[in-house]
């Protein structure tokens, strides 16, 4: 079987920033698994996502189902549902929860294009999914933290992608919220998506199905069994 | 008499409504220095124009859509904040304004480049109204047939670019407006004032819509008002024209204040209106 997500020997670098974010990172996630990134912050967690998802030029091999990033970067984030990082929305968010959801789907559409109604059932069905309906319709940024993250998981899930990029998923959430945004990924997995998400806590460790542990912009695969954290932490030297 | 207030009547309505709009776009983005830097710089291009022999606005068009045109790739080139590269530019265009008019051998306090800082009724003539014409229609085309992609730019830069959306051409081509608005409008309310035409109108809708969508529709005809309303008060009590502009665009914020029902957040209890976007 052929991976879906993979990285082989490459470097990264932000405009601007001081030296490379990645320094030969490799990895090699297959069809319906689960992939976890931990390690220190600025390690280089967040660029593996961001590289996959062409946000950054890089050096070496990054494909997702067999496509070169770099060559094709529209085709690849249509295959990618990405939950960003540390984004929370503030009250006066312009947005509602629903059209937050649709914006999935802009993409698929020409500028003079309508989007149909269907879109809308679309990405309403998806809140239904993550149990979200009766907040369709609020201001995105008057929603809980677990909520926003829901929605942003809703939003990548209409994509239709296979493929799930979620950048700390728990951080900021309650015990309570992550459990529940826990419960929804490991779901996921289980209907055959593919997910590599960074995180920085227990929630979702031991049912992953492979984790890397990234610092100074490398990777290395940890063989099972997964955690706890401060464990790897030690073994992988903080 | 009306073939003395007429230019600047249309000039003034064309520059409220591009104002307005952009306005929105500009309040999203949280650049209020935009104005003051944009201002500068065309200041400076004028004073150039005036140095070297050449129109002056047409320098002043000229540098303000330079320094909007590179803020977007200088901001991605460097990774610095727009706001800082705009805090950059802000002395430095104001340092080459001053430059220019020093070099200028008898440059009279009444000339173009000067005015071009606290605005003139009797100094716009047609060819403005047609410049203006054009940037206002381009503008509202833009915006229109792009919606959903402005929309989702204005929203979160990073999820429209992973929707597909191309947000990084979306927002350089609202700055590069924004740059041609100010231009464009400085002759009417001047360089001092002229962000006032971007954020007051823009700010007022605010108040009454919360909605993105609403807040397009709305703030181009608060623009068209206040600058209608500012000429005429320029003209009926006998105001620099930049004054009556800020004064009208203040009077309308408050009052929109005033009556705002939901101080721009809308309360869960009428979330059910404006059922979103398709």
């Amino acid at each position: 079987m052929d991976p879906v997500l993979e990285l082989s020997e490459v470097w990264a670098a932000y405009p601007g920033g001081r030296g490379a974010a990645l320094r030969g990172a490799s990895l090699r996630l297959f069809p319906g698994e689960l992939g976890l990134l931990i390690g220190p912050n600025g390690a280089g967690k967040t660029t593996i996502l961001e590289v996959f998802l062409g946000f950054l030029p890089y050096r070496g091999v990054a494909r997702v189902c067999g496509l070169e990033v770099h060559k094709n970067p529209k085709e690849v984030r249509r295959r990618l549902g990405y939950m960003p990082q540390a984004l929370f929305f503030p009250p006066d968010t312009p947005c509602r929860t629903l059209d937050l959801v649709m914006m999935g789907r802009f993409g698929f559409y020409r500028p003079w294009q309508r989007l149909p109604q269907t879109e809308r059932e679309r990405a309403f069905s998806a809140l239904v999914g993550l149990g979200l309906a009766e907040k369709a319709d609020w201001p995105v940024g008057q929603l809980s933290g677990g909520q926003q993250r829901k929605a942003l998981l809703a939003r990548a899930l209409v994509k239709g992608a296979k493929i799930l990029l979620l950048d700390e998923p728990f951080a900021s959430l309650d015990p309570e919220a992550r459990a529940d945004l826990a419960q929804a990924i490991l779901h996921l997995r289980a209907q055959g998506l593919t997910v590599l998400a960074v995180i920085h806590e227990e929630d979702i460790l031991s049912q992953a199905d492979r984790v890397w542990f990234v610092r100074d912009g490398k990777t290395a695969e940890l063989s099972r069994p997964f955690g706890p954290l401060p464990e790897i932490f030690n073994l992988c030297g903080r | 008499m009306w073939s003395l207030i007429l230019p600047s009547l249309v000039a003034g309505c064309l520059a409220g409504f591009s104002g307005g709009l952009l306005g929105v776009a500009a309040l999203r983005l949280r650049l209020s220095a935009l104005g003051y830097a944009m201002a500068h710089a065309a200041f400076a291009g004028a004073a150039l124009g005036l140095w070297l022999g050449l129109p002056p606005l047409l320098t002043a068009f000229i540098l303000a859509l330079a320094v909007a045109a590179l803020l977007g790739p200088i901001s991605e080139k460097t990774g610095l904040p727009v706001d800082s590269i705009l805090a950059i530019l802000f002395p430095l265009t104001m340092a080459l304004g001053f430059l220019f008019i020093a070099l200028t051998p008898g440059l009279p306090l009444t000339s173009p480049a000067l005015t071009l800082f606290w605005g003139s009724l009797l100094g716009v003539g047609w060819t403005d109204v047609f410049v203006l014409s054009g940037l206002a229609l381009v503008t509202a085309g833009f915006v229109a047939f792009f919606r959903r992609e402005v929309w989702a730019s204005l929203v979160e830069r990073r999820l429209a670019e992973e929707a597909g959306i191309p947000a990084r051409w979306i927002l350089w081509t609202l700055l590069f407006l924004l740059g041609a608005s100010v231009a464009g409008s400085m002759r009417l309310v001047g360089g001092l004032l002229v962000y006032i035409m971007l954020f007051l109108p823009a700010s007022s809708a605010a108040q009454l819509v919360w909605d993105l969508n609403r807040q397009f529709l709305l703030a181009p005809v608060f623009g068209v008002i206040a600058t209608a309303g500012g000429v005429g008060l320029s003209f009926w009590a006998d105001l620099p024209v930049g004054t009556a502009i800020a004064l009208t665009s203040c009077g309308l914020f408050l009052l929109c204040w005033a009556i705002s029902p939901r101080r721009r957040i809308p309360s869960l209890q009428t979330k059910g209106e404006d059922r979103g976007r398709g």
